[in-house]
């Protein structure tokens, strides 16, 4: 996991790095972090290479809020927690879709509630490839874009964004396959990638332009499950 | 040749028409219809081939199991065909069986008393069960589910289980002659009572926890009032002192030369003034309302709460719903960090995720009390431990009626608490 620190306070720098080293002592993810004492600096570096930014909005020149921006229109993905003594400025953070934020000066607890999230958001994103059979020959297919797998009869069919694979095999098979990335069932012939879902009214979820049933049993799961993905929970 | 094929599916028949018609109101799976008739043919086959069974031999124990073949394989049409988990099933079920039993003992009354006559057996059937739809089936789940206890559902599976052991073996043990006498009357007056009462109960129990559920949703909205109350005088005051505080420390500034006293003093006005800092402009005005109060007494408290918030989306969640979802939550969430020993521990978070047309409602804290949960919801902590657990159930009861649900999380010392609830489209 790669972070950048960016504060124009020295001593913010340091405290946030000391925390970083602590989080690390307790979950061993891997830490590298990286320290920049301004706005500017940062976006003259930024190689899209981070995972996670946490920013200090209050800072000369080129402030928090407008590194942000400047961020996001060129990386929509990379998380962005914002460091701050204005809880109000915060609220501004939406807009650049922040994540969240932390308030000056740190709570170390604080710090590791806010980055047990981040971190658990940032593995569920992991993806994986792997290779199947279809009639056509062999086909690699990554979970990255893959909306969600159906079994009809001994077929089970990919959904993915370059189109329908269909290959003989089980949908227990491949929930196994995929044990600990962001999929789950909305019934018994649908596995759903959590990463596609895009709306979910009563009894169906949208993914990747579809609408699949859910039952009611699986239901509350689903949404749970949905919500840790979101949230930064393990899966 | 007909009559003896209608004697070997009869039984069967009668426990599938009971099943068919709890299943009315109840949520179906896809495909009801063909699914149904193709469990309603292959029962039948079974059946058949059940009662090609010499079972003149057969006694006791054996002769029980044989009988209770047919209501266990309709708990499979009812798992087949409805969209419900297996112990609803076993409970729609349970209830048919129950129904079924109490036009057979009807039946039975009848026939001893006035004999066989197909025509008014086949109308005791037909008044029974259209009774049965209306007073029991009708009542009984609908299509937002049934909350099975399992405090009801033990004694209900057991009472059904023994009248159903008594019953057949009075049927083939005892009264083999099928002689007519008071006793067997008797007997099977009381063995409908006992079906009677089960379902009986089922109805009452359903209709008191109906009510229950409204009269605790008024009591919780009291209590809240009240709290609001005091909250809201604990503001005030809160407020007043500042206000006081500050007039005070302006009124000294002015005969203040020393220029770091004087800083000293604008650093302690600011600190006055951060009150406001609390104030949140979400974009929801009874968010705004429930964050301000709230996060007043978390500053006045020392605890330390981010809240990371955009109202915008939750327009469609009415203003009672959004105070009391939230209210109730952050309660919880305060009054569980002010048991915690290590006041830096004293932080709380509070995030409003929006993915596509997902909402996602997350609070965070930490804990050091081991907590217990019944039926997922935490139910310790405070003292009146069935108010907390009302709180959770609310909030819960809330986010179903928006079509969501909640979720709660314990890891690494962390409570986390979700509410899920699809944006409408």
């Amino acid at each position: 996991m790669k972070i950048a620190v960016v504060d124009d306070d020295p001593n913010e720098l340091n405290t946030l790095k000391e925390y970083f080293k602590h989080l690390h002592m307790e979950i061993r993810d891997e830490m590298d972090v990286h320290c920049y004492a301004s706005g500017k600096e940062f976006i003259c570096t930024y190689d899209y290479s981070f995972d996670l930014i946490c920013l200090d909005i209050n800072m000369p020149e080129m402030n928090g809020i407008s590194t942000a921006q400047y961020i996001r229109s060129r990386d929509e993905e990379v998380i962005i927690i914002f460091v701050t003594n204005m809880a109000q400025m915060a609220i501004k953070g939406y807009e650049v879709r922040a994540l969240d934020f932390l308030v000056k000066p740190v709570n170390y607890y604080s710090f590791a509630m806010k980055m047990r999230s981040v971190i658990n958001i940032i593995n569920n994103k992991k993806s994986k490839s792997f290779i199947i059979t279809t009639s056509n020959g062999i086909q690699k297919i990554s979970t990255n874009e893959l909306y969600f797998a159906e079994i009809n009869g001994h077929y089970l069919y990919y959904h993915t964004s370059g189109g329908t694979f269909k290959q003989k095999s089980t949908l227990k098979e491949l929930e196994g396959k995929l044990k600990g990335l962001s999929f789950k069932r909305c019934n018994n012939c649908y596995l759903v990638n959590l990463k596609y879902v895009e709306s979910i009214n009563k009894d169906d979820v949208k993914v990747g332009g579809e609408w699949l049933k859910i039952s009611r049993p699986k239901k509350k799961e689903f949404l749970q499950s949905l919500g840790n993905y979101m949230g930064g929970a393990k899966l | 040749m007909i009559l003896d094929f209608w004697d070997k599916i009869s039984y069967m028949v009668q426990i599938i028409m009971a099943c068919l018609i709890i299943m009315i109101p109840a949520r179906k799976k896809d495909y009801f219809i063909l699914r149904v008739v193709a469990c309603t043919v292959v029962l039948l086959c079974v059946s058949y081939l059940l009662n090609c069974i010499r079972i003149d031999e057969i006694t006791g124990a054996i002769l029980v199991a044989y009988w209770s073949i047919f209501p266990v394989i309709c708990i499979l049409l009812v798992w087949c065909c409805l969209d419900v988990s297996f112990l609803e099933a076993v409970y729609y079920t349970i209830c048919a069986c129950a129904m079924q039993h109490i036009a057979y003992d009807l039946y039975l009354i009848t026939q001893m008393i006035f004999g066989d006559i197909y025509i008014i057996s086949l109308v005791i059937y037909i008044l029974t069960y259209s009774f049965y739809y209306f007073f029991c089936a009708k009542r009984l789940p609908g299509e937002g589910g049934f909350v099975i206890s399992r405090e009801l559902f033990f004694p209900m599976a057991t009472i059904v289980l023994i009248v159903y052991i008594l019953s057949t073996i009075e049927a083939f043990v005892i009264s083999t002659d099928n002689a007519i006498s008071i006793q067997r009357v008797f007997y099977r007056i009381v063995d409908f009572l006992c079906c009677f009462y089960v379902l009986w109960m089922q109805i009452i129990h359903n209709e008191k926890m109906r009510l229950q559920m409204e009269l605790s949703g008024i009591d919780y909205a009291l209590r809240q009032k009240k709290d609001q109350y005091e909250v809201t005088t604990e503001t005030i005051d809160i407020i007043n002192r500042k206000c006081h505080d500050l007039k005070h420390q302006i009124h000294v500034l002015r005969n203040v030369t020393d220029q770091q006293e004087k800083e000293a003093f604008f650093s302690e006005i600011e600190d006055a003034i951060m009150i406001y800092d609390t104030a949140l402009q979400t974009g929801n005005k009874a968010l705004d309302t429930v964050l301000m109060e709230k996060g007043l007494f978390c500053k006045n408290h020392n605890i330390q709460w981010t809240c990371m918030a955009d109202g915008t989306k939750l327009n469609f969640i009415n203003f009672a719903d959004i105070y009391a979802m939230f209210g109730n939550a952050l309660d919880n969430a305060i009054t569980e960090v002010m048991n915690l020993e290590d006041p830096e521990k004293r932080v709380l978070s509070l995030r409003i995720l929006i993915r596509n047309k997902l909402l996602v409602i997350e609070i965070q804290n930490y804990y050091d009390k081991k907590l217990h949960f019944e039926e997922g919801l935490p139910v310790t902590t405070k003292k009146n431990k069935w108010y907390h657990g009302f709180g959770m159930k609310s909030i819960q009861h809330t986010a179903e009626k928006y079509n969501g649900t909640i979720s709660v999380r314990t890891e690494d010392a962390i409570f986390t608490l979700q509410i899920i609830v699809p944006l409408p489209e």
